[in-house]
């Protein structure tokens, strides 16, 4: 039996590099050497549940039982736990309202479809928050305007779903956007039905090409904050997968720490006003 | 047409990303031209063509000729850019490139010296890191300053050079060169050189050198040092206070123990704490914000706790803050409960989640504050409560735990019985007592958790066996399995006989259960019976871990067959049968699994051969490094870092001069470091 009443349970260094392998594989996460006692901490939980007498058994159960998908789930829930709010990195979101949506509205104009995907978007603020700075151009009037939020964490795909907020994801918030788009209930901020109805949400890893082909192609891909955590052979899968799911022309924004400098990629460089992206060049160009 | 190839038309390109794109294919050419191409891209005015021209340069051929043609490039004098991408690509290239370094340390001028430094500084070699040694006695203030820098890479050029680093540079703070001194300082501090306290204390009392002294300081893990650094973080200078707090933090964490020395440093100086927690929130730099987390839980100041727990939903620095909280110790527990309150169900859980670390057993307040977290709505904030509940609760929990064994959500049901189980364990009469009293009326997978936790610790009774009996007919899933699971816990051959029938249970869930209950149980002949029967491979790979835990001897005979075994999940289960023996026939075995196509299966086997290291082993942990697999490769490579004989460090240098997977190298170089930081003087 599993033993909660010991908490000293160890994860010993050669289990950590085992289990640091196997969620390096599953969800790209990069899990570095000073993440051993918070990894412990997290997967004691799991180790009791499962009846795993030790962090190798539970390593052995989570890599070769076939059983082991919903133990998944809840490990995606686990090392997931990032908090985001609305209106993050607000220059990159001017900059996408300004000078990304025109570019996109003069190229996707004999579609009159426009399909964002926020990639790894936890609880759903960003996806909110693309939608109504989609909105606020009143360029697309008329258009099938689409924000597709997706996460690892099913937790966290529930969450954004639900579209109700608490104070901590309005932290930088302008008053007058939280009158426009929320409505101040006692179990929180819930967003507007007008700007609900644009975004749509799915649990995806981003490590399953397979099945992020679902969402078809896109005109702009938003992943900040995300591909920093992740190792270097799955930076490189995930870059490729959404350089194939781009349209020609679709853009792809980093968080204002992250660039594809090390990656060799078939991505150009745009320079804004107030920011720098990556583009899918027009005319293709093959990945080296 | 002009005759050029598409590579030449492409980098004479007035568009810098055509130009790029032909730096990255100048690998398909040969001979003259792609020299000529190379040394073109390496001199072009975009930055990034220059980058993707001297990553391409180690795989253009012929190497010779790309070298000597990179050393001319190092005499440019009109072209800067050319100059230090000739700089990047001969680090690049390896250790091919250290003969012509060294030789031009001699030949060129001043400013062609020190890019030789740099190169000798990018591609760790014995030779090179005597050639540096020499360096700092040249002619040139800003070569011999370089050079001091430069050897700061040493270490990977193994143990001698790592000692004729460190001897060379040690020696050179004792001058009076300021630039010279400063760099000796950096570079020791990247050697990782535990040098006494006393070598650096002079230091830190000039106005130039105090910020480094400081910063290296921190390798000394001396007590005086300790205080020193603690009582630095209170220095005018904020670039220094930052360094001693970093420092502080990683002495601290080496010394597990010396907190107490560093919190009165802490508490003398208001102004040292000010700084701290203006760190702790203003800070971009993540690790200096990390470092002041972590001390602000040695302060143990109650109004400290929302930014440590903010701190525990930020990636780039939850690790310090659970660090600070556990430094903190059970003073942190109620306004870390209080705290999680306000906060957000993630952030609650990972409050509630750290309660078991900071207490053994709670008080009335805490138990309250933690049966409260069960009314959430959020599973992952009860499933936290129900886990603090289980390690620091009393026998009266038992009753609030049972309400959430029939969650409808599944992670809840599940926590919750493992929780009824673990507290049962602990409080066996009030368990067996609850155990009878609801036995009729309440759910029966509740009982049967009761019944697991009190039979751990104690004889079952008579009557449990045939109600637990009664249960295996039960149709809820959960319930077979608990009762599985309490008859294994009471034990005996009457409990054996009734776990052997849900073998034939419709669930596998409920046969694994009985299959790893009979192996602890210490059943043998059922198990046997069905590896020898049954097709489905998790209950074989089940069977073959519990017969290993039964019968050792049967199970090792059982698990040699499996070790081939194309499906991952047998070949991994016989290499951990077979890695609890001891014997030659064990390492055989795992030596053999070591073949395996699937990485996950050859990383078990070779965690099993590290737990009984010999030279044979080592060499062929070693083979390894050849793996089709970059994990596997990784793996070995930190496996090997543990190793300290010469031939593995001669091993690992020479694969790290061919391997060009980035995650594997760093794996590589940290192995050589570690065996550097060993011999370390």
């Amino acid at each position: 039996m599993t033993d909660w009443g010991r908490v000293d349970i160890p994860l010993a260094p050669e289990d950590f590099r085992l289990l640091r392998d196997a969620v390096g594989a599953r969800m790209g996460l990069s899990l570095a050497p000073s993440t051993r006692p918070s990894l412990e901490r997290r997967l004691r939980e799991r180790l009791a549940v499962v009846n795993a007498k030790s962090f190798a058994e539970y390593y052995h159960y989570i890599s070769f039982d076939s059983g082991a998908e919903d133990e998944w789930d809840a490990l995606y829930d686990l090392l997931t736990t990032s908090e985001t709010y609305f209106f993050r990195e607000d220059y990159q979101l001017r900059a996408f309202q300004d000078e990304v949506l025109p570019l996109l509205l003069e190229q996707a104009r004999s579609r009159r479809r426009l399909t964002v995907w926020s990639a790894g978007c936890s609880t759903g603020e960003e996806v909110y928050t693309i939608a109504t700075l989609i909105h606020e151009t009143n360029l697309f009037q008329g258009w099938e305007v689409r924000v597709f939020g997706s996460d690892i964490s099913k937790r966290s795909i529930a969450v954004a779903r639900r579209g109700v907020y608490g104070p901590s994801s309005f932290r930088t918030t302008p008053k007058d956007k939280r009158r426009a788009y929320f409505i101040e209930r006692p179990d929180g901020a819930h967003v507007v039905e007008r700007i609900r109805s644009m975004c749509h949400f799915g649990q995806m890893n981003l490590l399953e090409a397979d099945k992020a082909r679902l969402i078809g192609r896109v005109d702009a891909i938003f992943c900040r904050n995300v591909l920093i955590y992740f190792d270097p052979h799955a930076r490189r899968s995930v870059i490729d997968l959404f350089h194939e799911r781009l349209y020609p022309g679709g853009v792809l924004l980093l968080g204002h720490s992250e660039s594809l400098l090390n990656i060799s990629t078939a991505f150009e460089l745009l320079h804004l006003k107030e920011d720098l992206v990556y583009r899918k060049p027009r005319t293709f160009q093959p990945v080296p | 047409m002009t005759g050029e190839s598409p590579v030449a038309e492409l980098l004479a390109d007035n568009d810098p990303e055509a130009r790029r794109h032909g730096a990255q294919r100048l690998s398909e050419l040969k001979g003259l031209e792609a020299i000529a191409l190379l040394a073109r891209a390496l001199g072009d005015t975009d930055w990034r063509v220059r980058k993707e021209a001297a990553a391409v340069a180690p795989s253009v051929v012929p190497r010779q000729a790309v070298i000597e043609q990179l050393a001319l490039a190092l005499n440019d004098r009109d072209n800067v850019g050319l100059r230090n991408a000739a700089v990047e690509a001969l680090v690049l290239i390896g250790s091919d490139a250290v003969p012509i370094a060294v030789e031009a340390l001699a030949r060129l001028d001043a400013d062609g010296r020190k890019l030789a430094v740099e190169v000798l500084g990018g591609v760790p070699h014995l030779v090179g890191t005597q050639a540096l040694a020499r360096a700092l006695s040249d002619d040139d203030v800003n070569v011999r300053a370089a050079a001091a820098e430069a050897l700061g890479s040493a270490s990977l050029a193994g143990a001698e050079a790592q000692r004729l680093a460190v001897t060379a540079l040690t020696a050179a703070l004792a001058d009076d060169e300021p630039l010279r001194r400063l760099a000796a300082l950096g570079s020791l501090t990247r050697l990782e050189a535990k040098l006494p306290w006393d070598v650096f204390e002079p230091l830190t009392t000039d106005p130039l050198l105090r910020r480094y002294a400081i910063a290296t300081a921190g390798r000394t893990h001396e007590a005086s040092a300790i205080a020193a650094l603690a009582r630095a973080t209170g220095d005018p200078a904020a670039a220094i206070a930052r360094d001693a707090l970093v420092a502080l933090v990683a002495c601290l964490v080496a010394h597990l123990g010396t907190e107490e020395l560093a919190r009165r440093e802490l508490l003398a100086s208001a102004v040292a704490q000010q700084r701290i927690r203006r760190f702790a929130s203003a800070i971009d730099d993540p690790l200096v914000r990390g470092a002041a987390l972590a001390v602000l839980g040695l302060l143990r100041v109650r109004s400290d706790m929302p930014a440590l727990v903010r701190g525990l939903s930020d990636d780039d620095v939850s690790e310090y803050a659970e660090m600070g909280l556990r430094w903190f110790g059970q003073d942190a527990v109620a306004p870390l409960l209080d705290e999680g309150k306000r906060s957000s169900p993630p952030l609650r859980a990972a409050t509630l989640s750290l309660i078991p670390f900071l207490t053994e057993r709670a008080d009335l307040t805490t138990s309250e504050t933690l049966r409260e977290a069960l009314k959430s709505d959020a599973p992952e904030v009860q499933a936290a409560a129900l886990q603090a509940i289980a390690v620091t609760g009393n026998a009266a929990d038992l009753e609030f735990l049972a309400l959430h064994a029939t969650s409808s959500d599944a992670r809840v049901a599940a926590t919750a019985c493992a929780a009824i189980t673990t507290l049962a364990s602990r409080h066996v009469l009030e368990g067996r007592a609850m155990a009878e009293r609801i036995r009729a009326d309440s759910p029966l997978a509740v009982v049967g958790c009761l019944l697991r936790g009190v039979s751990a610790k104690s004889a079952g009774i008579a009557g449990d066996i045939e109600f637990l009996r009664g249960a295996l007919d039960h149709d809820d899933v959960r319930v077979r399995r608990a009762a599985v699971d309490a008859l294994s816990a009471i034990g005996g051959p009457l409990a054996a006989q009734v776990v052997a029938r849900a073998l034939a249970d419709e669930e596998r869930d409920v046969v694994l259960a009985a299959v790893r209950a009979l192996g602890r149980m210490g059943q043998a002949e059922p198990l046997i019976l069905l590896l020898e029967g049954v097709h489905d491979t998790a209950v074989v790979a089940g069977a073959l871990r519990a017969l290993g835990e039964a019968s050792p001897g049967r199970a090792f005979d059982a698990a040699w067959g499996l070790l081939r075994s194309d499906d991952p999940m047998l070949a991994a289960s016989a290499v951990e049968t077979i890695g609890r023996r001891t014997g030659s026939r064990r390492d055989e075995g795992l030596q053999v699994a070591l073949d395996h196509r699937d990485p996950g299966v050859v990383k078990s086997a070779l965690v099993e051969l590290s737990r009984h290291i010999s030279p044979k082993i080592l060499a062929r942990i070693g083979q390894c490094l050849d793996s089709p697999s970059y994990e596997v490769r990784r793996f070995a490579a930190e496996l090997l870092a543990d190793a300290d004989d010469a031939a593995t460090h001669t091993l690992i240098r020479s694969r790290l001069d061919r391997e060009t997977d980035p995650v594997v190298r760093d794996a590589l170089t940290l192995a050589l470091v570690a065996h550097a930081v060993k011999e370390a003087p």
